[in-house]
């Protein structure tokens, strides 16, 4: 019975084990070799940095190279006032765009969520069907809508709203647009799940100690879905804030998002440190905040 | 004074294909403490859902002191629940909890402080004020959601189950709590339950209901005594059924031809060839006194501490169960059973 006991013990570890050796071979070891790059040195090289480790070289010559780590790559960053802008410009969109998506999922979801039971699944089924096609497809999509002589424009000119066309595409509303468009669905299910989990009873409750309709949404369901939100929003919000593809095709040439500089960084000017360090300084300025959320949630 | 807090005429609610209440004609006085019992399925907690409004009769009208509710959503009727889960909000301390019905109620802050300082004296839950319902034991969540049904001051509480959720020991001692309150405060109770034991215990009028309909309506005693129908008889209480063609009769009795022989059993008016006698265990005597007498083996005694039950086979098959003074019977033993004419309660099918 005890070595039984024993050896499922040992099963039990190995079960655990594999999502946190999934978590090390594909999260920290890629973080590390980009916090190593982060504290390197352009060069004129292949790969376009020094140091460069050869682990034939004995371990005395990798400790020499080593000692030239630095910090210049974050010195660029803080001194070059575009990279400041490039987060501000990210954090400020994804933060509207978050904002946007959660005022447009929450009645989705709560829709949902009060429909027949049986219609649920299909309504979730609707809500995720654009994952079905190619991201890329769909924000490509945007562009014929948004452009000047597009669906939106068109539409609005010919019912005399509008004389001349709007210039949407190619701005920061554009931007937001695609990133509400594009993420909706990743705010809607945990809202979903929030507010399906609710006993009815507690409405009934409500109701029953004179609420009206309104007083038992604001007292009752809205603050017990407010775990929903809170991880609608950030399942939103964090790779939103590093969004390249969207404001590369939505987005004009200074819409200036941190992904799209790191991206220059990367491939037009090789500066691979530079790149790093953005985003390890990313990094931390979304971890920061988010665990102080959790702590406090918890 | 005698108007009715609550009153269902004629009401009916059919879900899919079943009948959930059938033609319901109800009265619950001012202040009493009425209990609906049945089975579960026989349209009792439909019938309180109605009167708070979470469900609409397809035909026949709800009045709650005299005004017409058909037309009245939930949160307007002058009445309050207490629900079978309780339905605490989880996210509000036991204060908040209590509270909640009087911020609806647009009373001052000073008011809505004196009354929940009130309802937590009343329920007992001093020093529980600032806790979230999660950190409550059963027992205090049954009473946070009393004195939260309560704060409103309400003439009529309605209460889904309100024992069912507590373990044995507790639910004694509650009964009598419950009893306390409601004739303190004088509210009238309407309980829903399917425990007889919990209706006899602190009713003052019992309606058993059966398949959507009341099937008898009365004080605990009446109804023990005097069941009407043989599903009253066998739902409140143990009792034994004897059956068969009646073969005399006078003003005063008729004799019966049952498979355990001819029984004789006083009535009023009644006029059937075919009879259904109910007769309690208590009402029948080990030993040949009486005149009714049956004769059979012990198969088993359940010791009960104040006396024992036991089951005896009769010559027919039937099991007779007759409650005698612990350890009069043994396991075993063949024994003859009396009962008299008065003894036994002539009911319907």
């Amino acid at each position: 019975m005890v070595e039984r006991a024993r050896r499922l013990g040992a099963g039990r570890r190995a079960i655990l084990a594999a999502p946190y050796l999934w978590l090390v071979a594909f999260f920290l070891v890629p973080l590390a070799l980009v916090f190593k790059i982060s504290l390197s040195r352009s060069a004129i090289a292949q790969p376009p940095y020094v140091p460069t480790f050869d682990f034939g070289e004995g371990l005395s010559a990798i400790l020499d190279k080593a000692r030239t780590f630095g910090l210049d790559a974050y010195r660029g960053l803080f001194a070059d006032p575009l990279y400041f802008e490039a987060y501000l410009t990210s954090l400020a969109l994804a933060g509207l765009a978050t904002a946007i998506a959660v005022a447009i999922a929450y009645p989705i979801a709560l829709a949902i969520a009060r429909s027949d039971k049986r219609l649920r699944p299909v309504l979730i089924g609707l809500a995720v069907a654009p994952f079905w096609t190619s991201f890329l497809i769909r924000v490509y999509a945007w562009i014929m809508i948004l452009k000047d002589e597009g669906l939106f424009n068109r539409a609005l000119m010919a019912l005399g709203i509008i004389d001349a066309p709007l210039p949407i595409l190619a701005t920061n509303a554009a931007v937001t647009i695609g990133m509400v468009y594009s993420y909706l669905p990743f705010v809607v299910l945990p809202i979903y799940a929030a507010l399906e989990a609710q006993d009815e009873s507690l409405r009934e409750a409500a109701a029953d100690l004179g609420a009206a309709p309104l007083a038992t949404f604001l007292t009752v369901t809205l603050p017990l879905s407010a775990t929903g939100v809170v991880a609608g929003a950030l399942l939103m919000f964090i790779p939103a804030v590093g969004e390249f593809v969207i404001p590369d095709l939505l987005g004009g040439s200074d819409t200036m998002m941190i992904g799209r500089v790191m991206w220059n960084d990367f491939f037009e000017n090789r500066d691979w440190p530079a790149a790093s360090a953005g985003a390890i300084v990313l990094i931390a300025l979304l971890v920061g905040p988010i665990v102080w959320i959790e702590r406090r949630r918890t | 004074m005698n108007d009715p807090v609550l009153r269902f005429d004629r009401v009916s609610k059919q879900f899919g294909a079943t009948r959930a209440v059938d033609d319901v004609s109800l009265e619950v006085r001012a202040g009493e403490f009425f209990a609906l019992l049945g089975p579960s399925g026989c349209g009792k907690t439909t019938l309180m859902r109605m009167a708070a409004g979470f469900e609409t009769p397809d035909t026949g009208a709800v009045f709650i002191d005299g005004a017409d509710m058909r037309a009245t959503p939930p949160h307007r009727r002058p009445v309050n629940m207490m629900f079978q889960s309780y339905a605490l909000f989880p996210h509000l301390t036991v204060a908040d909890n209590i509270a909640f019905g009087l911020k609806r109620m647009g009373v001052d802050r000073a008011t809505i402080v004196t009354r929940v300082a009130e309802m937590v004296r009343i329920a007992q839950l001093q020093g529980m004020e600032r806790r979230k319902p999660a950190q409550l034991s059963g027992g205090q969540r049954q009473r946070v959601a009393l004195a939260r049904a309560l704060a409103r001051g309400p003439k009529l509480l309605l209460l889904d189950e309100p024992l069912g959720a507590l373990d044995r020991k507790l639910r004694e001692e509650t009964q009598f709590e419950l009893m306390q309150i409601q004739k303190k405060l004088n509210v009238a109770f309407l309980v829903v339950t399917h425990d007889q034991d919990e209706a006899l215990a602190m009713a003052d009028r019992i309606a058993i209901m059966r398949a959507g309909r009341i099937e008898q309506l009365g004080a605990p005693g009446e109804i023990y005594a005097r069941p009407r129908t043989k599903f009253v008889a066998g739902f409140v209480g143990e009792t034994n059924f004897f059956e068969g063609r009646v073969i005399a009769r006078d003003a005063h009795a008729i004799r019966i031809e049952t498979p355990d022989g001819v029984i004789e059993i006083a009535h009023e008016g009644f006029s059937g060839d075919h009879a259904i006698v109910s007769v309690r265990p208590e009402r029948i005597a080990p030993g040949g006194a009486g005149r009714n007498s049956v004769a059979g083996e012990v198969q088993d005694v359940i010791f009960r501490g104040d006396h024992s039950l036991a089951r005896v086979r009769l010559s027919s098959g039937a099991l007779l169960r007759v409650a005698a003074d612990a350890g009069a019977l043994a396991q075993g033993a063949r024994a003859t059973f009396a009962f008299g004419a008065n003894d036994g309660v002539i009911v319907d099918g």
